[in-house]
């Protein structure tokens, strides 16, 4: 910045300064040389002095030049020091806001301890009793137990007494919380006796995992969960009988009741197995009102797994991953990575063989499409099976890869996640710009920014160190959902909403869980209790946002997103407009003396319009005294009373009393030397009055009324007018934040008052102030008796009108004959229209209303002026208009618009006496009426505040400064230059600034709201109060980190995590295979279904974590699989044995998604326009479709207009989505609309696909255009431009049988249109074209748009 | 492999489709009733009378104090602040919590009863009154929901919170359609002629939320393109499409012999379907062979396409052919102030409709499988919004109760269920919640609501939620 600034400054003010001096001492410095060359000429005798005098005025001429020159020097100088001070203020600044964010945050983290203490503690307190409640259960189980032992051991069987001991670390089975396996191990400790037998059973169920056929996770824990948890599960509130079902502390435990749900290997003795296969109906599990009945199927699977042993595993996905033992294979040949040794074990194991690798057509197909979103080119396939080199698909993978496409592609599937749409959704549905965001989420891809970092940036980018613009626009992902905006909504109702949506997402998009189960109530299957829901809501609860802020554009909080051109030009602007303030500063000899001069002159004269009151008298309302000091000033002193009026009577010399003065002045006996008696040397003055006590003593004294006053400094909040108006206790004070000073003051009468000789003057100070004891120190009041001082007088307003008129434009536009000339006797529009005097006239300030409809009304009033000055007006009109002084136009307004007071800011020039003031107010309809204001004017060239300065002779900085500024801008062409080009940059600033795009983001408040658990969910039932935590049952936090968003995202991508590797890794695979490894991408909880291939998904996550969290390089290691590349033809055993193609023994194959069908159609038949960024577009979309269902004109986005140009060809991802109503196009093939996050599409195949394809503008424009490019690009005869479009579509040629097909239909539909040839230029029409051949290109467009529908071309196979 | 029961249906389901040509939801019953074997809607429920919905919703929230729930007393207590005693501290809306007073307004409009039920109506609904012998009245709605989108949005998917599949996307999951030429699933829009802004609506209302989209409702818009896309291009005859159609089949056919997808032969089908849809579609929407005395019945609009009328009229086409799902919206009904004038041109726009509807399926004896429901999402305040004036008054959103009516297949015709207070603004007798309304209706269709279910992130939805009763003495 700074370096910017030097050289701002040689560039811009060094040169105008230099040229400034040196043209200000003599206009044209050329023109005496000139002359004194001329003079040479005629008289060569002269030569002599002449060329001495030449040569003096050379050598004076250089010495300028010399002055001129080091005075550039010093300004330099002086500017860099100026620059140096800045930098050593910004830097104390900035170093105190560190230490006082510091001092911030260590507050804060005292308070967050404090509070999780407390927590800690009431936790503490819950355990100690539950461990209580325990010990007793136990107890009573082990009188049971003993009972029941003694009974049996009466009956004498051989029944042996379980061991008495088992290992600790037997209970430490990874999924199990850890303050329970410690509250279990204290527990054993007190009572090893009680607990031995569920400890046996525990340990011989682990042990069981080794031997039995039965996985726990795969076949026993869905139908627990399923048919069990809901009353015996993880929600405490809901769980029957004291049962739980999801610990094996609870399964193989000790009921109340004595019973025990399961004991290994002896389903009799299991109270479970009874209990589901109980004959009474009673008493069967699960009961009949669940209306889940457990099949045939699952109770046989229940009682195997009991007589296996029971095995028990933890949740696969609480465990993080470890890279797995590579399989042992058969087939050592097939693999190409280590994808394939875990894809190919399964295949052994169920007795399958892979299927050979897809034709090398197929291949690239499916990889570019895969890769980027559209289809490989005829000459990308070409090349590729030109390469016969080693590594030639890897290189193709490698180009698509960098490919810009492969951004656009993988963040378009991002956005789903993101429930990314250009409007706010809910009732009003209004538009909003979160662009910037997509634009940054294609950026990233393309970078391939590592995974973590991508997280991060996006949960809490703001928070980073430094972050970068990218990191904040990157938090947008928090911000995408929707916000609300209607009338009635109670805002904390739906601001609620937004934060439970976030954890939603980032449940559903980081850890794979429906968290969001657990809003209203502990979540039924997995171990998220309602309490940690709203742990994981206070990270997302301190955005400083408002619950209904969806009504137009971004909701707050939101920054500016400048471009790199916007922000290069501001940043120019912004040195220059900094450079401006610094160069005021800085002296500029030549004016500066020139400045001296004016200062002289002007001092003078101001001086002389004053008479000093002499010979006065003083009194003061209570105690004290005043001392008349030789200077005829006047001071108080003793007592200083709260409240009190200075009342001051003098003889008056003048015989004319146009203004007063009030110097008040410092005196060493006052506080810190004055000019006020307040302890801080202030003053407040409440009321200044005036009157005049005649000659003829009984005549009444005559009070002077103030039309306004100045001073030359009025402290904030205590501006000199308090002083003359209504209030008492309003009022003048001058200490501010400066240091004491003296202060002078200027009342303007409001009339000139003439007085007879021999009249007093009588001037009360009244002193009413709240603050107490802030009287005047010293002061001095003098009179002027110049009457040019006096405001300007105003006649009484006349109007004319309504002249009526078709519209508002042509009424404003129409001279009516008031126009031309003001003449108030005349009549217009035969005797209709004429000058009208008001009565009572219109009140300066205040609304008036016309009457009349559409139409012009004038309105004309004069202006006398005791000299010539400016005065500024403020005016408001609804809606046009204009106003002329003196017949020139001032002020030229066509606006359309509502009345508010003071909307314009018109400034005039007066002459001396009568000015003629002519208004014309134009209503375009409806509301009619305007309002007329004095703001301002100033009785002499110099406005009176500035004068005041002038007269002072010990200026201060500001006053210094104040003055100089104002000098330079009347007088200093260099200066104006200046300023003029300073103005224009501020203007274009404005304008730049309101220009710039803005995208919403996240950001923390510094004073966090209190989270609490909302009972059933509900935004105003607020129970305890929570801080931010993650749950329990995953790993802790990493430690160091916050307990805030950072810490959040750093807790998902820490490599001990055991979800989010495993879960962004299966959505990759899906994106290639159509499914998942687990296919429930959405749900790797208890209900959610098991991987297909475990090892691998926890090889490809460890793989993720240890490669940096690379994205591309797992894109890259699967595509390049052999698995990837197999081909996708299946058989009918191979559809019947594994229809969804989950054991991976074909390559995949599938209908491609909405917007890559969108893409292809437009790439293949030439139209795609690829601009990569920016804001949405609006293709063709049948009309009426907002409309239908959309609110009102009154909001953004209500009204559909499409787009023209480019904007109809771009990618679908840039499609406006509005949430409303989103493009039917991309709903009809199961895009979700945006409203929530969604991972995971629907993939349907219906007859309204079907229609879309054939009749959408959009495909039967793609369908033209392909046609045409047949016909241009396709060869000669039909055949290669038949077999041009199909392989553009399907990347193959057409085999004959396929060709015939195609040709049939051309040759028919040909013969057709030669018969019907006004059909065939009608479907050729919307794409203008009618020249010969209109037949064959209508007819290549229908076999265009047959290629465009074929299956294999809207799918990846 | 180890595919959950439902996840197997599923996928024999989307292969069912385009293939079968009746009973399509037959796989989605199966659920319901637990055994495969009894795929067919007859054997769903001991007897279910309705085969088909036409849902007529009122947008906006009709106000039941001027057309049906009649409250003489309010009469003399004109003007009153509403009593603490009945209003209870419940939230109101952004729009009144700010008001210093809650004046009572009473109703405009002269009420009487009709028909043999005596069942009360207002001078409003004249021919709605000819029909009052037909209608089963429930005037103890209530939802907790106080503005439009949740309101709206819960009626049409038992929740508040958008994300959830509208009431006829279940039911075109769960019972599928009868008809192989038409959506399961229709929607018919019109705009009323209050003079305010109507409030919007949402695709979401009759979309799939996570059902498969198929179920997603299909929009019947008036005009050229009755159904999106419908209409070839101009220049391609029915004969050019067929031809074009049959070479797409020809060449799906091989790409099916070489990768033995089943989705290719789906694709066939639907492509069929697309192609009947092109003459079914135009057909269903095509009145000019109903005769002048049938159109007459629905009134002057019913000649004009996109009014209530005409999609009456629609509607009562679309029933005949078996379409399960008639889902109208009348938009308007947002009286907040001016409430007199603008319910009146609400009302005009739907009276005579809504009753010819109800008449032209009696007399076709469709009326006895059909069942007709007719309400908004909320009612409207006994207190003034605004300013109360001698002719003036409108009234903010009230969802503790409010009117709506059914007829039709299986409702208990001629019956006023359930009471108010005096004023209208509590129920003191019966109420019937939003879910017991839909578990009524599913109930009608032969459905158990809490049978109808889909997996969805780990757990089992249903329409009702955890929620919802039959309300038995609705039905006949």
């Amino acid at each position: 910045m700074q370096r910017l600034y030097v050289f701002a400054i040689i560039a811009l003010t060094v040169p105008q300064g230099a040229q400034f001096a040196a043209a200000v001492d003599d206009p044209d410095p050329t023109g005496p040389v000139l002359s004194l060359l001329r003079e040479l000429q005629a008289k060569p005798d002269e030569l002599e002095s002449v060329a001495a005098q030449l040569q003096d005025r050379l050598s004076k001429l250089k010495a300028d030049a010399e002055s001129s020159r080091s005075m550039i020097e010093d300004t330099r100088h002086a500017l860099a020091d100026q620059t140096d001070a800045q930098t050593a203020f910004f830097a104390n600044v900035e170093k105190l806001e560190r230490a006082l964010a510091t001092a911030k945050d260590s507050l804060a983290s005292s308070e967050t301890a404090a509070l999780e203490a407390q927590n800690a503690l009431t936790e503490l307190e819950a355990a100690r009793t539950s461990i209580a409640q325990q010990i007793a259960t136990h107890e009573t189980t082990l009188r049971l137990v003993a009972a029941a032992r003694d009974k049996r051991s009466k009956e004498a069987t051989s029944a042996t007494p379980p061991p008495s001991d088992v290992p600790v670390d037997v209970l430490a089975a990874p999924s199990k919380p850890v303050g329970f396996v410690a509250a279990l191990a204290s527990l054993k400790e007190n009572t090893t006796a009680t607990t031995a037998a569920t400890l046996d059973r525990i340990a011989a169920a682990q042990t069981a995992v080794e031997t039995s056929s039965i996985s726990f996770n795969r076949d026993i824990l869905p139908i627990l969960s399923n048919h069990c948890f809901a009353c015996h599960g993880p929600d405490a509130a809901t769980r029957e009988a004291g049962l739980l079902l999801h610990e094996p502390e609870g399964a193989y435990g000790h009921l109340e009741s004595g019973s025990v749900p399961v004991v290994p290997h002896d389903r009799d003795a299991s109270a479970l197995f009874n209990r589901i296969t109980a004959s009474d109906s009673n008493d069967r599990m699960p009961p009949a009102d669940f209306e889940k009945p457990l099949t045939a199927d699952a109770i046989a699977l229940l009682s195997r797994w009991i007589d296996e042993g029971a095995p028990w595993e933890g949740h696969w996905s609480f465990v993080p991953p470890k890279l797995p033992k590579l399989p042992e294979l058969a087939n050592a040949n097939w693999s190409r990575n280590d994808i394939d040794r875990f894809v190919l074990a399964r295949l052994e194991r169920e007795a399958l063989a892979p299927t050979p690798e897809a034709a090398p057509r197929s291949l690239i197909r499916r990889v570019t499409l895969d890769l980027t979103g559209l289809p490989p080119t005829p000459e990308e396939i070409n090349a590729f099976l030109m390469d016969n080199q080693p590594g030639a698909y890897e290189r193709v993978v490698d180009r698509l890869l960098d490919s810009p496409r492969y951004g656009e592609h993988k963040a378009r599937i991002w956005l789903d996640a993101a429930r990314y749409a250009d409007t706010n959704g809910y009732h009003i549905d209004n538009e909003r710009h979160m662009w910037p965001w997509r634009d940054w989420a294609i950026r990233s891809f393309n970078t391939n920014m590592s995974f973590d970092r991508f997280t991060v940036s996006q949960l809490a980018g703001d928070l980073l160190p430094e972050p970068t613009q990218d990191d904040l626009i990157a938090t947008g992902f928090n911000r995408n959902h929707m916000i609300n905006f209607e009338g009635g909504a109670i805002p904390e109702e739906y601001h609620t909403q937004y934060v439970v949506d976030r954890v939603n997402t980032t449940g559903t998009v980081w850890m794979g869980l429906t968290v969001g189960c657990a809003q209203c109530h502990d979540h039924k299957y997995d171990p998220i209790s309602q309490r940690e829901f709203y742990q994981l809501y206070s990270f997302y609860y301190n955005v400083p946002e408002s619950g209904l802020d969806g009504n137009d554009g971004n909701a707050k909080p939101f920054i500016q997103v400048p471009s790199h051109d916007e922000e290069v030009e501001l940043n120019g602007i912004r040195a220059y407009l900094g450079l401006a303030d610094l160069a005021a500063a800085v002296p500029m000899p030549t004016i500066d003396a020139a400045q001296d001069e004016w200062e002289a002159k002007w001092s003078k004269s101001f001086d002389n319009r004053w008479s000093v009151l002499s010979s006065a008298s003083v009194t003061g309302s209570d105690g004290e005294t005043f001392t008349t000091l030789e200077d005829h000033s006047i001071l108080a002193g003793d007592e200083n009373p709260a409240q009190t009026t200075y009342e001051v009577t003098a003889p008056l010399a003048d015989s004319v009393v146009s203004a007063l003065r009030l110097e008040v002045l410092r005196d060493e006996s006052l506080p810190k030397g004055g000019p006020g008696r307040a302890e801080n040397a202030n003053f407040v003055l409440t009321d200044f009055e005036v009157e005049i006590l005649r000659a003829s003593t009984d005549a009444e004294p005559l009070s002077i009324e103030f039309a306004s006053a100045a001073a030359d400094f009025s402290q904030k909040n205590y501006e000199i007018a308090g002083a003359i108006d209504e209030n008492v206790e309003s009022g003048w004070a001058g200490l501010g934040d400066n240091s004491p000073r003296k202060r002078m003051a200027v009342f303007i009468a409001r009339d000139p008052t003439h007085i007879e000789a021999g009249s007093q003057i009588r001037i009360r100070l009244k002193h009413n102030s709240k603050s107490a004891g802030h009287g005047i120190g010293r002061f001095r009041l003098s009179t002027s008796s110049d009457e040019s001082l006096a405001p300007s007088r105003f006649g009484n307003w006349y109007t004319n009108g309504p002249y009526r008129a078709v519209d508002g434009k042509t009424a404003y536009d129409t001279t009516y004959e008031p126009e031309t000339g003001i003449d108030l006797q005349a009549t217009y529009e035969d005797g209709r229209m004429k000058w009208v005097e008001t009565t009572p006239g219109y009140e300066d300030g205040k609304v008036h209303r016309l009457s009349g409809d559409i139409a012009a009304t004038y309105l004309y009033r004069t202006i006398n002026s005791p000299n010539s000055r400016t005065m500024q007006l403020a005016l408001g009109s609804n809606d046009a208009i204009k106003v002329w002084l003196n017949g020139e136009v001032v002020h030229d307004n066509n606006v359309e618009r509502g009345f508010t007071l003071d909307q314009d800011q018109v400034s005039i020039r007066l002459i001396e006496g009568e000015n003629a003031l002519l208004m014309k107010v134009v209503n375009y309809g409806n509301d009619y009426a305007f309002s007329f204001r004095k703001a301002s004017e100033q009785s002499s060239e110099i406005p009176l505040n500035t004068e005041l300065i002038l007269a002072s002779t010990d200026r201060d900085e500001s006053e210094t400064r104040k003055l100089r500024n104002y000098y330079r801008e009347r007088y200093s062409p260099v200066w104006q230059r200046i300023i003029a080009k300073r103005d224009e940059l501020r203007e274009r600033e404005k304008q730049i600034v309101a220009k710039i795009p803005t995208t919403m983001v996240m950001k923390e408040m510094s004073d966090p709201r209190d989270t609490h658990v909302l009972v059933r969910g509900q935004y105003d039932q607020k129970d305890k109060r929570v801080n931010p935590a993650t749950p329990n049952a995953l790993p802790p936090m990493p430690d160091g980190s916050n307990a805030n968003r950072l810490g959040l995202a750093q807790w998902l991508v820490d490599p001990a995590h055991p979800l989010t590797a495993r879960v962004i890794t299966n959505r990759y695979w899906q994106h290639h295979f159509g499914t998942g490894i687990v296919k429930t991408v959405e749900d790797f909880g208890a209900q959610g279904e098991r991987p297909t291939h475990p090892a691998l998904l926890d090889w490809l996550a460890t793989e993720f974590i240890d490669s940096g969290w690379d994205t591309k390089h797992i894109h890259r290691l699967i595509v390049t699989s052999a698995t990837y590349r197999q081909s996708s033809q299946s058989t009918f055993d191979l559809n019947d044995r594994d229809p969804e193609n989950r054991l991976l023994a074909r390559g995949p194959r599938f209908r491609m998604d909405a917007e890559v069908i969108r893409d292809s159609s437009l790439f293949v038949s030439g139209l795609l326009v690829e601009r990569q960024g920016g804001p949405s577009v609006r293709p063709y979309q049948p009309p009426g479709i907002w409309k239908e269902v959309a609110y009102g004109a009154n909001f953004t986005a209500q009204v559909f207009e499409p787009d023209v140009g480019d904007n109809l060809h771009r990618r679908s991802m840039y499609t406006f989505w509005k949430r409303q109503a989103p493009p039917p196009n991309m709903m009809l093939f199961d895009a979700p609309n945006r409203e929530t996050c969604v991972v995971r599409r629907e993939r349907t195949n219906t007859p309204l696909q079907a229609l879309a394809l054939m009749n959408d503008p959009q495909f039967v424009e793609a369908a033209h255009a392909l046609a045409h490019r047949m016909v241009e690009d396709g060869g000669e005869n039909v055949r290669d431009r038949i077999a041009y479009a199909f392989e553009l579509a399907t990347s193959r040629p057409p085999r004959d049988r396929e060709w015939r097909i195609l040709l049939d239909v051309f040759e028919a539909q040909r013969s057709e249109f030669m018969i019907t040839p006004d059909a065939a230029l009608t479907l050729l029409a919307e794409c203008d074209s009618t020249r010969e051949g209109a037949a064959e290109l209508a007819a290549y467009s229908v076999i265009a748009n047959l290629i465009l529908n074929l299956d294999e071309t809207l799918t990846k196979g | 492999m180890n595919l959950t029961h439902n996840e197997a249906l599923q996928l024999t389901r989307r292969q069912f489709f385009g293939l079968s040509s009746a009973g399509i939801g037959a796989a989605a019953l199966s659920t319901l009733v637990n055994s495969p074997a009894a795929a067919s809607t007859r054997q769903v429920h001991a007897a279910p009378r309705a085969k088909r919905v036409i849902y007529l919703f009122q947008s906006g929230g009709p106000s039941q104090l001027d057309l049906f729930d009649y409250k003489p007393q309010l009469r003399s207590r004109q003007g009153d602040d509403l009593p603490d005693s009945i209003r209870m501290g419940q939230r109101l809306t952004g729009m009144t919590s700010g008001q210093d007073a809650f004046p009572v307004a009473s109703t405009q409009f002269k009420f009487a009863q009709h028909g043999e039920s005596g069942i009360w109506m207002s001078e409003l609904m004249p021919h709605t009154a000819s029909i009052a012998d037909d209608l089963c009245m429930v005037k103890t709605i209530n939802t907790e929901a106080i503005n439009h989108d949740p309101a709206i949005t819960y009626f049409q998917t038992g929740h508040q919170q958008p994300g959830r599949p509208s009431l006829g996307a279940w039911l075109s999951y769960g019972l599928g359609t009868e008809n192989r030429d038409l959506p399961c699933f229709i929607v018919l829009i019109s705009q009323g002629s209050s003079k305010r802004d109507s409030q919007a609506l949402f695709q979401r209302l009759w979309g799939a939320g996570f059902l498969p989209s198929e179920h997603q409702g299909v929009n019947f818009r008036a005009g050229k393109d009755p159904v999106l896309y419908l209409n070839n291009p101009d220049g391609i005859s029915t004969d050019a499409r067929r031809r074009m159609l049959d070479g797409l089949a020809e060449l799906n056919q091989i790409q099916h012999d070489e990768f033995e997808d089943p989705e290719i032969h789906t694709r066939i089908q639907q492509y069929e379907m697309a192609y009947r849809m092109q003459t079914s579609v135009p057909d269903a929407m095509d009145i000019s062979s109903e005769p002048d005395d049938i159109v007459d019945l629905y009134g002057p609009d019913a000649r004009t396409p996109g009014t209530f009328a005409a999609n009456c009229l629609l509607a009562r086409r679309l029933a005949e052919r078996d379409v399960r799902f008639i889902q109208l919206y009348h938009r308007g009904w947002d009286q907040h102030g001016d409430l007199p004038r603008d319910l009146r041109l609400q009302s005009g726009d739907v009276d005579q409709a809504s009753a010819a509807l109800v008449k032209d399926l009696k007399q076709r004896g469709m009326l006895d499988d059909t069942l007709v429901v007719w309400g908004g999402e909320f009612g409207r305040t006994v207190y003034c919004q605004g300013q109360l004036t001698e002719d003036n008054y409108g009234r903010d959103h009230h969802g503790r109760c409010f009117s709506i009516w059914m007829a039709g297949a299986g409702v208990n015709a001629g019956l006023t269920y359930g009471e108010t207070d005096d004023f209208g603004y509590n129920i003191v007798k019966d109420p019937v919640h939003v879910h017991d309304l839909n578990a009524t209706i599913l109930h009608m269709l032969g459905v158990n609501h809490e049978k109808l279910t889909y997996r969805f992130q780990g757990r089992d939805f249903r329409l009702t939620d955890v929620h919802g009763q039959v309300i038995r003495p609705l039905i006949a």
